[in-house]
């Protein structure tokens, strides 16, 4: 399988300097993933384990206090590959929304209240594709809201006037326009409601599965990685600690904080009492010695106060960061 | 078991635009519903049902066009100045987004004194502090770990367990509580879910849940009312609504929420509404324009409520296998 995105122990941190004292916020702590061709590659944790930062970084948008400290982005492009942080960051910008896009969180606000939806199409296309006419760039988006199925008058409404699931629609409309390689989307369904949720997962996977291109999905929701991801990484307190096919990580999740994460979620096939972590995540400021998580684990033993276990790939893809897997 | 509170065919309607193009929107259209005592009833349904417009209408911070309230066999808005007071003691509420239920700059436990001096639960410090530390170990807080703090201390799940012990300080028999977890981590909700059952259990606190989550609206409720573009369209036992659900639109978000199990994914393929006016101003079942087993009958008349195995349902399609109903609750 062809890797398109490519982490080498990326560091990204806070920095942060509070009247002489600095603060380290270590969000993205040492982290290694490799993005295929062709999958849905979903990305799972608490708010505040670093999975927005880690989406940020993936996409050269990193900007003081945030700060790239160790390791690298390499993007897999052509038969070569380019270190996105090296010269400065100027690269980034000839891979945006050709090669990587990138669907923000809360994406009901991206679309510029005051113009119609046809002119942020417009804008966009005339900042990415050379010499295009007005005409020209309105078709390109009249054709690509159909080819997605959805209506073109949308293009002369101002976003106001759309719903909520429409918005995001559009949003991912308007990232998916130049059909790059790796869409990036972080939290694309956490302020719907349930069913047009179900409608925007559909709309991602129609455009997986048209175009064959990538889609790393964020999201706290594992109900939606379970629909919509081929492989699953858990993240807790900057560090990967479990990485998967969708199907092994909900059959037989390893690390105790991934068993929460599943078992604590209600189902409709029984209504038994159900508990989640104890505890509350830590601060990424603050973190604790050893492995982070164990404050909260029940199986913690002596050596996961002072050692940290390392990402370990435990035979058939399922790699976990626990000193219980060397137990067994 | 007696209705604590009642509610009798709620309206109600907001009117937009200027005196030119004017249209109205019935938010909540002739909602009638009662909670038991010790009971959570949970009001469930996709963004803009007017699940939240009932539970401000209740909590009295809009008035209903049309329509009347019962607590305890009172009628609310006759209940005297002098006696609102107890009313408001008696039905308290938690809110959506714990950030912006407390003042960023004032203390959360300034909150606290004040609501006690307030209804006159305490006369002094120290019978204030007595209280609240006991409220707060109902929801699992310290005392010392929360005095003397500002909001942007707190993570947003001890802030909505401290926003639910702030509810309680007036020993409620109601609480509305109005998408309480929907900000909170996934891992944390349930923490926060198990509260309201132990609540309803300890203090035999009655609960108005409202969700658009179904996973925990199976795992806490009681009865579920399901509300679509202002209508309940089907009300019943929480096990009833969700194992066997009778609308079509109840079929549908019970299809669509997503399980975390690979195996369960979503085959079906759906459509989503185009804009919410629309589905507003249809004449027959507010459903109509999206559902599968849609009749022409649908699209002119509403449909009365029919009562089939102990669930009321809004829909022509239960109309020759249950007796028709009043609309109340079972």
């Amino acid at each position: 399988m062809e890797v398109l995105v490519e982490t080498r122990n990326l560091k990204s941190y806070y920095v942060l300097n509070v009247f002489g004292n600095i603060k380290t916020v270590k969000a993205v702590d040492d982290v290694n993933i490799r993005i295929m061709k062709d999958e849905i590659y979903g990305i799972a944790g608490e708010s505040g384990c670093g999975k927005s930062t880690l989406l940020k970084t993936l996409f050269g948008d990193v900007e003081p206090p945030l700060r790239v400290i160790d390791g690298g982005v390499f993007y897999h492009d052509g038969g070569k590959e380019h270190n996105i942080y090296e010269d400065g960051g100027h690269l980034t910008r000839q891979f945006r929304w050709k090669f990587i896009s990138y669907v923000p969180q809360g994406s009901m606000s991206v679309l510029n209240p005051v113009v119609k939806v046809k002119e942020v199409f417009k804008d966009f296309l005339d900042s990415h594709l050379k010499s295009e006419s007005k005409k020209e760039a309105f078709d390109i988006a009249v054709q690509h809201l159909r080819e997605l199925g959805l209506p073109d008058n949308v293009l002369n409404a101002y976003s106001h006037q759309l719903s909520g699931g429409m918005r995001q629609r559009v949003a991912i409309a308007l990232s998916t326009v130049l059909s790059p390689k790796v869409i990036i989307a972080d939290e694309p369904t956490t302020a719907l409601d349930v069913v047009t949720q179900r409608g925007v997962i559909q709309l991602l996977k129609d455009i997986q599965e048209k175009y064959k291109n990538t889609i790393v999905i964020v999201t706290h929701d594992m109900g939606v990685h379970a629909n919509i991801a081929t492989r699953v990484a858990i993240m807790y307190a900057g560090k990967i600690v479990e990485e998967s096919s969708t199907e092994k990580i909900f059959g037989e999740p390893q690390h105790p904080y991934t068993r929460y994460l599943i078992n604590s979620l209600p189902s409709f096939e029984n209504r038994e009492k159900r508990t989640s972590a104890p505890g509350n995540p830590p601060s990424l400021s603050e973190l604790p010695s050893g492995c982070s998580f164990h404050p909260r684990c029940p199986y913690r033993m002596k050596r996961c106060e002072s050692e940290v276990p390392l990402l370990k790939d435990y035979g058939d893809d399922h790699s976990v960061a626990c000193w219980l897997m060397e137990e067994k | 078991m007696a209705g604590i509170l009642k509610i009798d065919n709620l309206t109600k309607i907001y009117t937009l635009g200027s005196i030119f193009s004017r249209t109205k929107i019935t938010a909540v259209d002739k909602v009638s519903f009662e909670l038991n005592k010790s009971e959570i009833l949970t009001l469930a349904g996709e963004s803009g049902c007017g699940k939240t417009t009932t539970s401000k209408i209740i909590l009295g911070f809009e008035e209903p066009t049309s329509g009347r309230m019962y607590y305890r066999d009172k009628e609310i808005s006759s209940i005297p100045k002098s006696e609102k007071k107890q009313t408001l003691k008696e039905i308290q509420a938690v809110f959506q987004n714990p950030f912006s239920t407390f003042n960023p700059l004032r203390k959360v436990d300034s909150y606290f004194y004040e609501t006690l001096y307030n209804f006159k639960i305490a006369s002094n410090h120290e019978n204030a502090t007595e209280i609240i530390k006991e409220k707060l170990t109902a929801v699992g807080i310290s005392f010392s770990e929360f005095s003397e703090k500002y909001p942007s201390e707190f993570s947003g799940g001890q802030l909505q367990r401290i926003s639910i012990a702030r509810a309680l300080l007036t020993n409620p028999s109601v609480i509305i509580a109005d998408e309480p977890v929907s900000m909170v981590d996934a891992s944390l909700r349930m923490s926060i879910v198990n509260l309201f059952k132990d609540l309803k259990q300890e203090f035999g606190v009655s609960i108005i849940y409202i969700t658009h989550d179904l996973a925990t609206a199976y795992y806490v409720s009681d009865r579920i009312g399901i509300m679509l573009r202002g209508n309940l369209v089907e009300l019943g036992p929480a096990e009833d609504v969700l194992k066997k659900p009778k609308h079509p639109y109840t079929q549908l978000l019970r299809e669509s929420v997503p399980e975390a199990d690979p195996k369960k994914k979503w085959k079906k393929r759906i459509s989503l509404a185009d804009t919410e006016y629309e589905e507003y101003s249809r004449t027959g079942c507010k459903f109509a324009g999206r559902c599968p087993y849609v009749m022409e009958k649908c699209k002119k008349e509403v449909p009365p409520y029919f009562f089939v195995d102990n669930t009321t349902v809004k829909c022509f399609l239960y109309e020759n296998q249950g007796g028709e109903d009043d609309g109340l609750s079972v």
